[in-house]
């Protein structure tokens, strides 16, 4: 697969790393003269010196044959316009873009980026993650429905031990479509279970519905 | 006519103050507010600080009501983001962007977006400077 | 009177050859003017030191393209000018190795080579060229002095003689 990554700072630049890694064919594109020297030391020829959003830099680095490009500069609207570029002038199959702003998610998406990355989010859903009591956490946000998979684990000292799924009182088209037992048996059909500590419940919800479906699963009301 | 112009330079406070001139509303935003001082006092349009970036922003400046978004900031891809926001989500009926690389001006021109190329502008009117044969310049005339 | 005084230059005449050693030494050919003389130096200098001498040729392959392209007739003209090489080499008991490389930069390239033929001296013949009204060292001569590991000889082509842009 040959990927072409705009922005060679430490996203872009480790990014590339991993990808070479992988068996990836890589070209990282950095405007910075100085830091694509930087980034020339490990990358190699796999590094290149030019503006992302230029048209002719763009046609060097032969983007009409990258499967997929991705935009991974501090700067949201350059990573639109690379991405739009390369989708419009060079027919690049899949466009990735890093949002600094999680607020620009839609307008990305409206704009025709096929996937939307926000460092904010990861770093958020890691460190939710690591903490000992894990409400509701976001586990994927699925592109192009507006829906999103969340994991809930259920906790001893939870008020709903013993409930029946199919009795849950979930909000909207929020739907539970699997839960993994503290066995680590992973259950799909489950409607005939009950609420029991330990479990973790994955859904499907809205971003809308979250407060909600947190309330259903935790029977604890939002703050 | 509201008028929503995004970037206070030369063209943008220009702009603002020829059409606040002829009685528009015009309201003209930057990120910097000493960017303001090419407005001149009797400027009677509107003047907001902020991020055109930001949807925010873009409604308190009254980008739902406004009927012709310009962006005109120093960078291509903020104007060329702007004005597709301006657009694509607040419906704006005239949005044009200027940009400086021709080519990026290309590529979104065939997306639909009207842009201005000012390079592109510059160098044809400069021509035809050089080549009216009758020695008036439409600068000087 | 004989000065006692050991110089630098001491053993200027005293060693084996004429010429420095070197037990590999690697060519690369930049299609300028001065590929023909650093060949021709290349070859003495392995001659005087029972060494080799690697010719490299080097297709910069552009991304628009997968490394591995075919590259038809930039191939055919490459091993059309190292059968060249090779068929008009002077010298019996020296070797020459040919190689045929694609690469995205010529540079990066050589370095590799260099390293892993561990080669002991790189000789490259430039022209001296200008470009935008400036002397111009070219990115693959800059690269391979800045990242070549062994010694390296430049062979300049005189001033006015190539290259004027």
């Amino acid at each position: 697969m040959y990927v072409i990554v705009a922005g060679g700072g430490r996203v872009g630049f480790g990014l590339s790393q991993a990808l070479l890694a992988n068996g990836d064919e890589v070209l990282c594109i950095e405007k910075d003269a100085q830091r694509c020297a930087i980034v020339a030391e490990d990358l190699g020829s796999a590094s290149y010196q030019g503006d992302c959003c230029e048209v002719s830099v763009l046609e060097d680095a032969g983007t009409g044959r990258a499967d997929v490009f991705v935009a991974v500069t501090g700067d949201d609207a350059d990573n639109l316009i690379a991405c739009q570029v390369a989708k419009a002038r060079f027919r690049v199959p899949r466009t990735v873009a890093r949002i600094n702003d999680p607020r620009n998610r839609e307008i990305f998406s409206v704009l025709g980026v096929d996937a939307t990355v926000n460092s904010t989010d990861v770093i958020m859903s890691q460190i939710v993650q690591e903490m000992p009591s894990r409400p509701l956490t976001q586990v994927l946000s699925l592109t192009g429905t507006g829906r999103e998979l969340c994991q809930v684990e259920v906790t001893p000292d939870s008020p709903l031990l013993g409930q029946e799924i199919r009795l849950l009182a979930l909000p909207g088209d929020s739907e539970i479509i699997l839960i993994v037992e503290p066995d680590q048996t992973v259950r799909t059909q489950v409607n005939g279970l009950q609420l029991e500590a330990g479990q973790v419940v994955l859904a499907i919800t809205r971003e809308e519905q979250e407060p909600a479906l947190r309330e259903a699963l935790t029977g604890v009301a939002p703050e | 006519m509201k008028f929503l112009i995004m970037g206070c330079g030369r063209v943008g406070s220009g702009l603002a103050r020829s059409l606040a001139d002829e009685g528009h509303d015009v309201t003209i935003m930057d990120v910097r507010q000493d960017a303001f001082r090419r407005l001149t006092a009797r400027f009677r349009g509107n003047a907001i600080i902020g991020d055109g970036l930001d949807s925010a922003t873009l409604q308190r400046a009254g980008i739902e009501n406004a009927d012709v978004f310009v962006s005109v900031t120093q960078g291509d891809n903020r104007n060329l983001m702007a004005a597709q926001v301006a657009k694509h989500i607040f419906k704006v009926p005239r949005v044009i962007a200027r940009v400086y690389d021709d080519s990026r001006a290309d590529v979104f021109r065939e997306l639909g977006l009207q842009t201005l190329s000012s390079p592109r502008f510059v160098t044809s009117l400069m021509r035809d400077m050089i080549f009216d044969e009758s020695g008036d310049t439409p600068e000087d005339g | 009177m004989k000065n006692s005084w050991a110089g630098p230059f001491a053993n200027l005449f005293g060693g084996k050859g004429e010429l420095p050693t070197a037990k590999t030494v690697l060519v690369p050919l930049v299609g300028s003017t001065m590929d023909e003389s650093a060949l021709k130096v290349a070859g003495e200098v392995a001659r005087e030191s029972s060494g080799r001498v690697h010719v490299l040729y080097i297709i910069e392959v552009p991304r628009a393209v997968p490394l591995d392209d075919p590259m038809r007739e930039q191939v055919l003209n490459g091993e059309r000018i190292l059968r060249d090489v090779e068929d008009h080499w002077p010298h019996k008991k020296t070797s020459v190795a040919t190689e045929l490389l694609q690469a995205r930069q010529a540079g990066p390239a050589i370095v590799t080579e260099v390293v892993e033929r561990g080669a002991d001296l790189v000789i490259m013949g430039i022209d001296h060229e200008r470009r935008y009204g400036d002397y111009s060292l070219g990115s693959t001569t800059a690269h391979v002095l800045q990242h070549v590991p062994s010694r390296v000889w430049l062979l300049r082509a005189p001033i006015n003689q190539n290259g004027v842009r």
